[in-house]
Formats: C-alpha cells, sequence, structure tokens
C-alpha cells in the first residue's frame, strides 16, 4: 500500500514538469493557432540556462531567473520568425518551428558542449521523508505543489487578469477580438512570454532529477504533444489532467513493463481520441481554416517526361563511368527520393503532414532486418514485407491523425515515431539497442556495390513513378478536392477520411520500401533510421523540392544529398539547415522548383 | 464623420461590392436596406477593415481608415457588432463585457459595464452566466453592449433583428434610439424596415452589390414601386 502510494507521488512529480511544458504549448495554441515544436527546446534551454546561473548564483536564484530569460527567448522567437508566418499556411508555421529546434539544438551545443550536465540540487529539499513507512523525496513534494500552484497561478490569470480574459476570447475567436480594439501582436507576444516561460521553468526544475541534456527537447516535446491531445488543444485543465493520467501510467507501467511505458502513453491517447476526437476538454476549433485556392494538378508535361526518360538512361550508364563513391551516393540519394516522394505525395496532394516519417522508413528498415536475422527469411521476401511492415504502422497511426486537423496529425506521427525511436533504444533484446542489427546483407546476386545499386533503381523507380501516377490520376484528384474544398469533396460523397487514410498507408509503404532496401545497401540498421533528424531530412527535402511540383522530391533529395555531403562536414550544420528551413518557410514556400517556375513565369510574362 | 469613396471588395477573386459611395455625419444614422446577397455585411466588413478594400477611400473623422487593421480602425471610434453576433461562449456576459472595453478616440469613458447593463437589464440579470447559455435577444444586447464598452462614435450593426422576436426588435429599437439621442452615429444593415426606421432616417439600398437608391425613409414611403422593385415586398 505504502508502495504504491509513494509511487503515486512520484507520478505526481513527474506530472508537474510536463503539465508547466504542455500548459505552455496550449495556450500558446489558444491564441496564435501556431503548433509550437521549438518549445521542448526552450524546456531545454530552461535547464541549461538554470544550469549555467546556478554555477554561480546557486539554485534558488537560478529557477526564477532561467523562467524570464527563456521568455524572452520565446518572444524573440515570436518576434523574429512567429510573427512573419501568421497569415502563413498551418503547414509552413510547423516547419518553421521546427527549423528552430534545429538552430537551438546546435546553439546549445555550442554553448554547453555535447556531454551531459549534472546540476546541482535544490539546497534545503534534499531529503527524504517517510509517508507511510516509504522514502519520499522532499523535491518530488515541492515539484508537486509546484504544479498544483502554478495551476492556481493560471486559473487565477485566466479569471482575475483582463490579459487573462482577452487570452480566452482569443482562443475562441481571435478576429472578433481584433475588431474590438485589442492589437493582436502584443498578445500574441505576451502569450508566447508566458508559454516559453512556463516551459522554461519546467526545464529548470528538472535539473536535480535528470541530467541536463542535448536530448530534453525532443523527448519532451513527443510526451507534451500526446498530453496537450489528450487534454484538448488550448485547454489548460486538460493539460494538467492529461499531464497526470501520463506520469502515472508512467510511474505504474514501469512497475510492469518498463519497456511498454511510452507505447501506454501512446495507447491512452488513443483510447481518449477514439471516445473525445478533440480531448478531455478540448472543442473544435470555431475559426475558419484559411482559404486555400486549388491547385492546379501535379503532371509532368512533355518535357519532364522527356527529362524523367532521360535521366532514368543516365542512372542506368552511370556505373560504367563512375566509381564506387559516386555509385553509392547516387544510390543513396536514390533511397531518400523514394522515401521523400512518399511524404511529398501525402503532404503535396493529401495535404497531410508527417513530421515523423521516419517511423515509417524504420519500421521497414527494423523489419527487414529482423526478418532476415531472426526468421532466416531471403532478401526478396523482406523487401516485399518491409513496405507491409510499414503500411500497417502506418494503417494504426493514420486511422487515428485522419480523425483529426493537420497539426494533429503532424503532432501524432512525431510522437509515433519518437516512440518507436524509444523502443528501439530501449528493447534490447529484440532490436540490438543502440549496437543496432548487424550483418543485413544483400541475396548472393545482388551483392556488390554496382549489382545492388541496378536493384535499387528499379525499385525505387518503380516507386516513384507509381506514385506519381497516382498522384495525377483519379486518385489524386479525389485526394486534392478533400484537401482544398473539403465540404463540397464531402457533398459530392467522397469519404475523405479513407481517401487520407488510403493515402497515409501509401505513403508509410514506400517509406518502408526505402527503408528496407537501405537496410540491406548498409548492411546493418541504427534507431537513428527511426530518429527525429531522419524525419526532418525527409520534410526538407520535400520542402527545398518544392510542394507541389511533380519533381519536387527528386530535385529536393539530390540537393539535399549533395549538400548534406558537403555541409555536414561543417561544425553546426544542423543549425544552417535550420536557418535553411525557417527561411524556405519564410520567404520560399514553393521551393527549388517552384521558384523557379514561378521565375520562369515571370520572364515569359515580361518578354510577351 | 465617415465619408466612403468608391469602395470595392470581395472574396479570393469574387467581387462583391462595387462602386460603394455615401456620407454619413456626426450624430447621423443610416440604414442600408437589401436582399440576402446585396453586400450589406460586406460593406460593412470592408469598413471595419476585416475583408481588404480592394480600391477606395474610407475617411473617418478626416483620416482615411481603408489601409488599416480592424483594431486600429476599432480603436479610432468605430464599434462593430456582426452579424452573426459572434459572442465568445465560454466567458461570462461580464467577462464579455470587458473584452470590448477601452477608451474612446477622444480619451474618455463614459461607457461601463454599469451602464451597460442599466441599458439592457436582461443581461444584467446573467451576468456571470457563460455567454454560450443566453438566448437569441440576449446575445444580441451583449454584442451591442460588448461595443459600447469601447466607447465608440460611430456604431456599425449589421442585421441586429435577425432571427428575433417581435418584441425583441421593439426593445432593440428603444435601445438605438437611446444611442442616438447620446449622440452616438449609427450605420445599420437591416432587412427589417421597421427596426431600420427606429434606427435611421436616411436609407441607402443594395442591389447586386451597388448602392441602387438613397433618400430618406419619408420619401421611400411615398414610392412604394422603388421598394417593391429592390426589396420585393
Ligand atoms: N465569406 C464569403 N466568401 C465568399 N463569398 C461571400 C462571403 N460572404 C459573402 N459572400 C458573397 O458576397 C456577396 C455579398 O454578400 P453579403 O455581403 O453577405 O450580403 P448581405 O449581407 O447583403 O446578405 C454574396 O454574393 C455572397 O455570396
Ligand atoms: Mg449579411
Amino acid at each position: 500500500m505504502g508502495f504504491y502510494f509513494a509511487q503515486f507521488l512520484t507520478g505526481l512529480a513527474s506530472a508537474s514538469s510536463l503539465f508547466l511544458v504542455a500548459a505552455g504549448l496550449s495556450i500558446i495554441f489558444g491564441v496564435t493557432r501556431i503548433v509550437n515544436f521549438a518549445h521542448g527546446s526552450l524546456f531545454m534551454l530552461g535547464a541549461f540556462i538554470a544550469y549555467s546561473i546556478s554555477q554561480q548564483f546557486g539554485f534558488w536564484v537560478a529557477v526564477p531567473l532561467a523562467a524570464l530569460s527563456v521568455g524572452a527567448i520565446g518572444w524573440v522567437m515570436e518576434r523574429t520568425v512567429l510573427s512573419r508566418l501568421y497569415g502563413a499556411p498551418e503547414l509552413f508555421q510547423l516547419v518553421a518551428t521546427f527549423g528552430l529546434v534545429l538552430i537551438v539544438q546546435d546553439a546549445a551545443l555550442w554553448i554547453w558542449g555535447p556531454t551531459d550536465l549534472l546540476g546541482p540540487r535544490a539546497p534545503g529539499l534534499t531529503g527524504v521523508v517517510r509517508i507511510f513507512d516509504q522514502p519520499v523525496p522532499e523535491y518530488d513534494l515541492f515539484l508537486i505543489t509546484v504544479g498544483f500552484s502554478v495551476l492556481g497561478a493560471i486559473w487565477w490569470m485566466f479569471t482575475r487578469t483582463r490579459f487573462g480574459i482577452l487570452v480566452r476570447a482569443a482562443t475562441e475567436d481571435r478576429e472578433m477580438l481584433q475588431a474590438l480594439g485589442v492589437r493582436p501582436a502584443r498578445l500574441f507576444q505576451a502569450t508566447f512570454f508566458i508559454g516559453a516561460a512556463l516551459a522554461g521553468l519546467g526545464g529548470a526544475l528538472e535539473m536535480p532529477r535528470q541530467p541536463v541534456s542535448l536530448l530534453m527537447d525532443l523527448n519532451i516535446i513527443a510526451e507534451a504533444f500526446v498530453v496537450v491531445v489528450i487534454g484538448g488543444m488550448g485547454s489548460v485543465t486538460g493539460a494538467f489532467l492529461a499531464a497526470l493520467l501520463i506520469a502515472e501510467l508512467n510511474a505504474f507501467g514501469i512497475l510492469i513493463l518498463p519497456e511498454i511505458t511510452l507505447v501506454a502513453a501512446f495507447a491512452a491517447m488513443a483510447v481518449v481520441l477514439v471516445i473525445r476526437p478533440y480531448g478531455l476538454l478540448g472543442k473544435q476549433a470555431t475559426t475558419a481554416p484559411h482559404a486555400v485556392e486549388i491547385q492546379p494538378p501535379q503532371t509532368l508535361g512533355e518535357a519532364g517526361r522527356l527529362a524523367a526518360a532521360v535521366l532514368v538512361a543516365a542512372l542506368f550508364v552511370l556505373p560504367i563511368i563512375a566509381g564506387d563513391f559516386v555509385i553509392v551516393l547516387t544510390a543513396d540519394i536514390m533511397i531518400f527520393a523514394l522515401f521523400a516522394a512518399g511524404l511529398h505525395f501525402m503532404m503535396g496532394t493529401g495535404g497531410l503532414v508527417s513530421f515523423g516519417h521516419a517511423a515509417f522508413f524504420g519500421i521497414g528498415a527494423y523489419a527487414a532486418a529482423l526478418l532476415v536475422e531472426r526468421a532466416g527469411i531471403g532478401m526478396e521476401a523482406a523487401l516485399i514485407l518491409a513496405p507491409v511492415a510499414a503500411a500497417i504502422g502506418a494503417a494504426i497511426i493514420g486511422w487515428f491523425a485522419v480523425r483529426l486537423s493537420g497539426v494533429y496529425l503532424a503532432m501524432l506521427t512525431l510522437a509515433a515515431a519518437q516512440i518507436l525511436w524509444s523502443a528501439s533504444v530501449q528493447w534490447q533484446d529484440i532490436t540490438g539497442g543502440d549496437d543496432g542489427i548487424l550483418g543485413i546483407w544483400p541475396a548472393a546476386w545482388a551483392s556488390g556495390t554496382t549489382a545492388y545499386y541496378y536493384l535499387t533503381l528499379a525499385l525505387t523507380t518503380v516507386g516513384i513513378v507509381s506514385l506519381m501516377m497516382l498522384a495525377s490520376g483519379r486518385f489524386g484528384i479525389l485526394l486534392r478536392a478533400g484537401r482544398d474544398a473539403p465540404a463540397r469533396a464531402q457533398a459530392l460523397g467522397i469519404d475523405i477520411k479513407l481517401r487520407n487514410w488510403a493515402a497515409i498507408v501509401i505513403a508509410g509503404s514506400a517509406a518502408g520500401l526505402a527503408g528496407g532496401i537501405f537496410a540491406f545497401s548498409k548492411g546493418s540498421v541504427f534507431p537513428d533510421t527511426l530518429a527525429i533528424p531522419n524525419s526532418v531530412d525527409a520534410l526538407v527535402m520535400v520542402l527545398l523540392g518544392g510542394l507541389h511540383a511533380p519533381a519536387g522530391p527528386i530535385l529536393g533529395a539530390s540537393v539535399f544529398a549533395l549538400l548534406e555531403d558537403s555541409l555536414s562536414r561543417l561544425p553546426y550544420w544542423r543549425a544552417l539547415l535550420g536557418t535553411a528551413v525557417v527561411g524556405i518557410a519564410v520567404f520560399a514556400p514553393g521551393g527549388i522548383a517552384g521558384s523557379l517556375s514561378g521565375w520562369l513565369k515571370r520572364r515569359r510574362e515580361r518578354s510577351a | 464623420m465617415l465619408d466612403v469613396r468608391n469602395i470595392r471588395s470581395g472574396y479570393g477573386k469574387a467581387l462583391a461590392i462595387e462602386d460603394v459611395t455615401f456620407t454619413l455625419g456626426a450624430s447621423e444614422s443610416l440604414a442600408i436596406l437589401g436582399r440576402n446577397g446585396a453586400g450589406k455585411s460586406t460593406t460593412l466588413k470592408t469598413l471595419m477593415g476585416m475583408t481588404p478594400a480592394w480600391q477606395g477611400r474610407i475617411g473617418f473623422k478626416g483620416n482615411d481608415i481603408v489601409k488599416l487593421s480592424s483594431d486600429a480602425i476599432a480603436r479610432a471610434g468605430i464599434g462593430y457588432v456582426p452579424e452573426e453576433r459572434r459572442i465568445f461562449e465560454s466567458l461570462s456576459v461580464t467577462e464579455n463585457l470587458q473584452t470590448g472595453e477601452k477608451a474612446g478616440a477622444s480619451g474618455d469613458a463614459p461607457w461601463t459595464v454599469a451602464r451597460v447593463f442599466d441599458l439592457f437589464p436582461e443581461i444584467a440579470r446573467r451576468s456571470t452566466a457563460p455567454a454560450g447559455t443566453l438566448s437569441g435577444g440576449e446575445r444580441q444586447m451583449l454584442a451591442v453592449g460588448r461595443a459600447l464598452m469601447g466607447n465608440p462614435d460611430l456604431l456599425l450593426l449589421d442585421e441586429p433583428s435577425e432571427g428575433l422576436a417581435p418584441v425583441v426588435v421593439n426593445r432593440l429599437g428603444d435601445a438605438l434610439s437611446e444611442l442616438r439621442r447620446a449622440g452616438i452615429a449609427i450605420l445599420i444593415s437591416e432587412q427589417n424596415r421597421r427596426l431600420a426606421r427606429l434606427a435611421a432616417e436616411n436609407v441607402v439600398i443594395m442591389e447586386t452589390g451597388r448602392i441602387a437608391y438613397r433618400g430618406t425613409f419619408s420619401e421611400l414611403d411615398r414610392n412604394p414601386e422603388i421598394t417593391a422593385r429592390l426589396l420585393g415586398v
């Protein structure tokens, strides 16, 4: 009995930090309608800044100062990047905050270095108290108090201050609020400051409980997404309840089966979403989505088809003239082009944003590796089953995602990918953990750089061409109708959810095939196939190439691979990548292909 | 006070209003009549900066407000009561009024929550109730009260009588007459001529996005063929 109560208190203590982060995320979303992927980065910065301040001034000065500093950083983020994106489509807002994650990652690496830092413990709260004869850390009790106090403070602010009333009004109808004379910019800045400060406070308070590390940002954001989705976007009380639920699930789940705690969180989210699609206390957003102009279909013209044929022919003769290095690099590009083409298909044609596309790539890679390694199946069967496994994963995740709006899909896929990544690291018996699975070599007939290159060429060409045909065919038309004019499509009797689900499954299986090919080309599989950076790479390729250009993923993958090959030797190339992502979202939403065709069109108009 | 010249506006690429021109002096009032889809709401939303004007000039107290954002227009002294009311349903009645609270353009603030409750005792009784639980008439009063909390010199009302019972419409008419006596200029769009007449003496009639008639209500009464042609009654 006493043991379970102590475990319950541990859960409550963990819920506090999670609540602080999720509450900030939720308030910011409510007012600005932006899902801030960089919110986990603010949490991480809170911990790092508190660490630095505590070295000089001690713990109790460090915590509030860190919260305020992070609030200021959030304010700067809002002013410099997000305020330029309030009118932009959701996708670009999401992507830009994702770029910020990369920038903050490298900034933290640059300032604090790669090793984990052990922060100070809280002076005066280092002991334990006995409750029901069980030792409970004093600091845990303090954290629990903080959680409830912050909830109380937010409640007070929301009901007793004009700012709080305006925040609640903006969450309902910010256009009307503006028409009453309220300056949106000020409201947004203040909201960002408070939301970021809460995240910073959460991070600072974690110092005595866990080492300060560069992994804190993505770990917490995945969990915070789960919390916000369960609690209901924009609801602080919902975030509180959901944080409790998740933290307790973790606290008790770890007693039963340590490996499945994250899976349990995901399962809890799934159950809640089935019963209440907008979360425990959430409401369907009342503001109308942005009016999008219906985009023309994505088809390759005559010239494009010719270029594609020339490209395939050139790739076919490449091994005759090129050396091994070029052949391997080209094979990698083809694999990533297929990976990106699937994502491009669901994002460009379907308007469905996935931020965890690596989940499907990784499932494909691990499925192929496990089948070969543990089940003794041959390469051919493994390459067939890899996309099937990924399709099943996509079907499960997609089933929940299509019930919800775009931001939920992005959050869900990111959370799912992060959970799979954790599982691949933790579940050592099956996945080998960080050591990965080695010795996954192709069948005899396909081994050797050149032979495997041709297999890669054949499979990726088939995959990409099929995706292009699907996008420009009837399926693509219906998918676009669901994206651009959902009400009209519904009225015409098109089952949008079913189409979107199918699109996610198709995109997932393309990623899975790419993952399978990748596993055999490298001879091994590691958790980083599932990790967030891999998802980001796919996203960058799609955006770089152009979301609405049929050749986008090929162009994007090529440019990206070449850039990565040269940039990744630079020390802080992820920050460069992040800056590029933010830049594309803000300045060149059409990507390379879009900007190019826009430029050509303007030139033609001028000369005409 | 309000000088609207040749404004043109619409949604996406579709034109909704064109060549709309009228003026309104301080403490004057004007009704815009017209069938559904004639462009009344678009005209008011364009004045409010909520749909961008493609062309034209909107002078308000001597300044061109056509490029301003809606919050700046509100602060210049225009209160807006939208057709859909758009009250904040999860906020209490009092909190809804507080969202509209600001000093008038001249800096003074004669309107308070208490004064709004004096004008509309119906909603005073529900002051702590969530606005989502109000009846249609109470919602309309709350929306008008919320606009008054910003101490406007000009009030824009978009079909305030829509969906309301005749007694409630009369109640609203009394309140609007009182506001006129208090010196607030009123621009009201209506299909209900009785309320429009209580709120304004001058009238324009819109048809398919343009102004098809301008005059006074007494003139309109003498020419029933105009109303028959433009309003279909
Ligand atoms: N949100 C909107 N999107 C597209 N068209 C609109 C929208 N609102 C109104 N319209 C169109 O603009 C025209 C004028 O509408 P509106 O100003 O609402 O007329 P009224 O208020 O007189 O009924 C109509 O043709 C209507 O269909
Ligand atoms: Mg109307």
